[in-house]
């Protein structure tokens, strides 16, 4: 009797709780684009490539667990690591994708995915017991390792900016560069009219100039000296690869007075290693945004002190950054004393120079920084130490007072 | 008899001619100003043909679609504002520009094709196109076109033409769509009440999935109870239930016992596929069932299905 009372029980209770009610709200999940598929990577390479996960009804923050598979499995990584959160009220999300191609690998084509899965809405939202639904995104990848060299690349803009009077003009080609080799065009010329696209008044040709990694896409800074003054003009933009015309563009500009062109940046922040061992190259990497009203030629600047002394000053390679643009800016300083470094970092650009950053680089032997990298990144073990430390002075002052006592006695 | 005829003939011959000569004279005169009145006539219409001449149609340029991207990701289920600028240059001064007009659209299609949201917009001033700044010939304009999700993935191009009463000289500029492969679901699976030891039956428990990218899409499923690879449907508050319990069909009415039971793996829904968006929303449904344990379960259960579009 007791039995079946049970059984009831169970079934009723298990009827009542595996209940759902009905709810009609739907999640959207999606990635674009949805493949990585990249031809010609040379063993060893490094490519980076941008994806966005999007929502239409970012209302509540959605938590991601990364997991990749297939034979890239171990090549591939996220900028955001392998769990993020898409903050609510985000409706579009970057992350980048980062593919490091293993050096001995053998050539050939290697197939897998990046599976990046949301996590369901919590049970206690959804107003009884049950499955709920969950979305995730898959990245497919595709990717064929080769020993060929490949120049390929495309021409997405061409590009001119209004200059003040007595400086170069300030042409820029944006390049997608495809191949796994280095990307510029042969030739660039340009063409000067005057304001009502009739009169020739300058022409030349540009053969040496910067270039663009493999699979990046990056703009190559151009700058054409001139003699015309204040004034709108027309350029004729044509690029070239050996005689092939890859593009060619009419654009307007101005040449302005001296000082009437906004020229600001900002050096956001500097990314660096705050500790390294004698002999280790440290990368000081500042990032540097383009918040003027022209292109500029911008390079990181780094002062390095030691014991209120200046001891080495490193720079990065000149890089272009266009307007509204930000670029990171890399310098490497290798330090052969042991102590402590003062870094004051600015970035030099176009006639201007951003606000110092100043912060400190600690060097020891490899072991030393281990125990002290432990003691920093623990301030538990530090506090833990401190009472220690106090503990054991207190019991030898009470073993010490206690002799003192039984001497007197 | 002869002298006395001739006479007054010759005297009424002379004066015939000399009538004639004034009237000739007359003539040429009204001659040579008719023909003054028609050179200087001449004359201006010329110049105002010169003029007319002289007043040529604006000119786009420096066409930038977001500021030179190479590429455009939509957004999921909704619309991608696409930012397109442009520059147009007047002879007689920037401020005799009337309107510009920017149509964007799948270059395949054509700058001439009809509006449709999966490959042609169109939009003009004032509304979506803005004068941002005019300075001697030349103006500088922003087009601001929101595309939807279902925009075709393929190369666009953006056509921006000027006009000061005629239409000018326009200007392009391309870019890439990326594939969107997007899907939003129901977001319960709702099995009604079900005592221990039964199952669905042929009763479906119906996921509806809307394709909101601009690619046709299949589907994977994969579930779990607590976390990911855990090999259970549900966790309950007191036992947990397999993921072979948990099992869905393409088709509706499915008997249980012939539904696929639901892997720890993502795996791809047989012949299941949602075209991409043309006229209304596209839609799939996955029919889902469920069956009990007859015993080792009790109180509230748990868990989740993973929907997957590819």
């Amino acid at each position: 009797m007791s039995m079946k009372i049970c059984k009831i029980t169970s079934i009723l209770l298990a009827s009542a709780f595996f209940t759902l009610v009905a709810n009609t709200a739907f999640a959207g999940l999606g990635i674009s684009p949805s493949q990585m598929i990249t031809p010609n990577l040379p063993k060893g390479s490094h490519v980076e490539r941008t994806f966005v996960l999007s929502r239409s009804d970012p209302k509540e923050d959605l938590c991601f667990k990364v997991t990749t598979e297939g034979s890239t499995k171990d090549w591939t990584t996220l900028d955001k690591g392998m769990e993020f959160t898409m903050p609510a009220g985000e409706q579009r999300f970057p992350i980048v994708v980062i593919v490091n191609v293993p050096k001995d690998i053998a050539n050939g084509e290697y197939k897998g995915g990046i599976r990046l899965v949301s996590s369901s809405k919590s049970p206690d939202k959804i107003g009884g017991s049950g499955a709920s639904t969950a979305l995730s995104a898959l990245i497919q990848t595709d990717f064929t390792i080769t020993g060929e060299q490949v120049l390929e690349y495309e021409i997405l803009s061409i590009e001119i900016q209004n200059v003040e009077e007595g400086f170069p003009l300030d042409v820029s080609i944006t390049i997608i560069n495809t191949g796994n080799v280095t990307a510029r065009p042969t030739k660039v010329h340009v063409e000067v009219f005057d304001k009502l696209n009739k009169k020739l008044l300058e022409s030349q040709d540009v053969t040496e100039m910067g270039s663009v990694e493999p699979f990046e896409t990056g703009d190559i800074a151009i700058p054409v000296p001139t003699k015309l003054g204040i004034d709108q003009y027309w350029a004729r933009i044509s690029a070239y690869k050996d005689e092939a015309l890859l593009k060619e563009q009419s654009l307007v500009f101005e040449i302005v007075e001296v000082g009437s062109l906004q020229k600001n940046g900002n050096l956001k922040e500097i990314l660096c290693n705050k500790e390294a061992a004698i002999g280790e190259t440290v990368k000081i990497t500042g990032v540097f945004e383009n918040t003027g009203q022209s292109n500029y030629s911008a390079k990181l600047v780094a002062e390095i002190y030691k014991n209120g002394k200046l001891v080495k000053l490193v720079e990065s390679e000149l890089a272009s950054v266009n307007k509204g643009k930000t670029e990171n800016l890399t310098a490497y300083f290798t330090p052969d004393v042991l102590g402590e470094y003062i870094v004051k970092a600015h970035v030099a650009y176009s006639g201007g120079k951003t606000l110092e950053k100043e912060f400190k680089i600690f060097v020891g032997n490899v072991g030393l920084l281990a125990s002290v990298g432990l003691i920093s990144l623990t301030p538990i073990v530090a506090v833990v130490l401190l009472i220690l430390i106090v503990a054991i002075i207190t019991i030898a002052v009470y073993f010490k007072k206690k002799r003192t006592t039984k001497k007197r006695l | 008899m002869r002298k006395s005829f001739s006479a007054p003939r010759t005297r009424d011959t002379r004066k015939y001619l000399s009538f004639i000569n004034v009237c000739f004279n007359i003539m040429k005169m009204i001659i040579r100003k008719i023909l003054a009145i028609y050179f200087v006539f001449l004359f201006v219409l010329l110049n105002c043909s010169l003029v007319y001449a002289h007043d040529p149609p604006p000119v786009a340029s420096d066409v930038s679609i977001n500021s030179g991207a190479g590429s455009i990701s939509l957004t999921e289920g909704t619309t991608t504002n696409v930012v397109v600028t442009a520059t147009v240059t007047d002879d007689n001064g920037c401020e005799d520009i009337t309107g510009v007009t920017v149509k964007f659209y799948k270059t395949a299609m054509g700058a001439g094709a009809a509006d449709d949201e999966n490959n042609h917009y169109t939009v003009t001033t004032p509304t979506d196109v803005v004068k941002n700044s005019c300075v001697s010939l030349v103006a500088t304009y922003t087009a601001t076109i929101p595309v939807w999700y279902y925009a075709d993935p393929a190369e666009w191009t953006t056509q921006v033409t000027p006009t000061d009463g005629t239409d000018g000289t326009a200007s392009t500029d391309t870019i890439t769509i990326n594939t969107l492969i997007a899907l939003s679901v129901t977001d319960t699976i709702d099995y009604g009440p079900l005592a221990l030891g039964a199952d669905t039956g042929a009763g479906d428990a119906t996921t509806t999935v809307t394709n909101t990218g601009n690619a046709s899409i299949g589907v994977q499923v994969d579930g779990y109870g607590a976390s990911d690879s855990d090999g259970k449907s549900m966790i309950c508050t007191f036992g947990s239930i397999l993921l072979a319990n948990e099992k869905y069909s393409k088709t509706a009415s499915t008997a249980y016992a012939s539904k696929t039971a639901l892997t720890d793996t993502a795996t791809t829904v047989v012949d299941f596929s949602i075209a991409q968006r043309t006229d209304g929303a596209t839609t799939g449904d996955i029919y889902w069932g469920f069956g009990m344990p007859a015993n080792g379960v009790g109180g509230s259960c748990t868990g989740t299905v993973v929907f997957t579009p590819l």
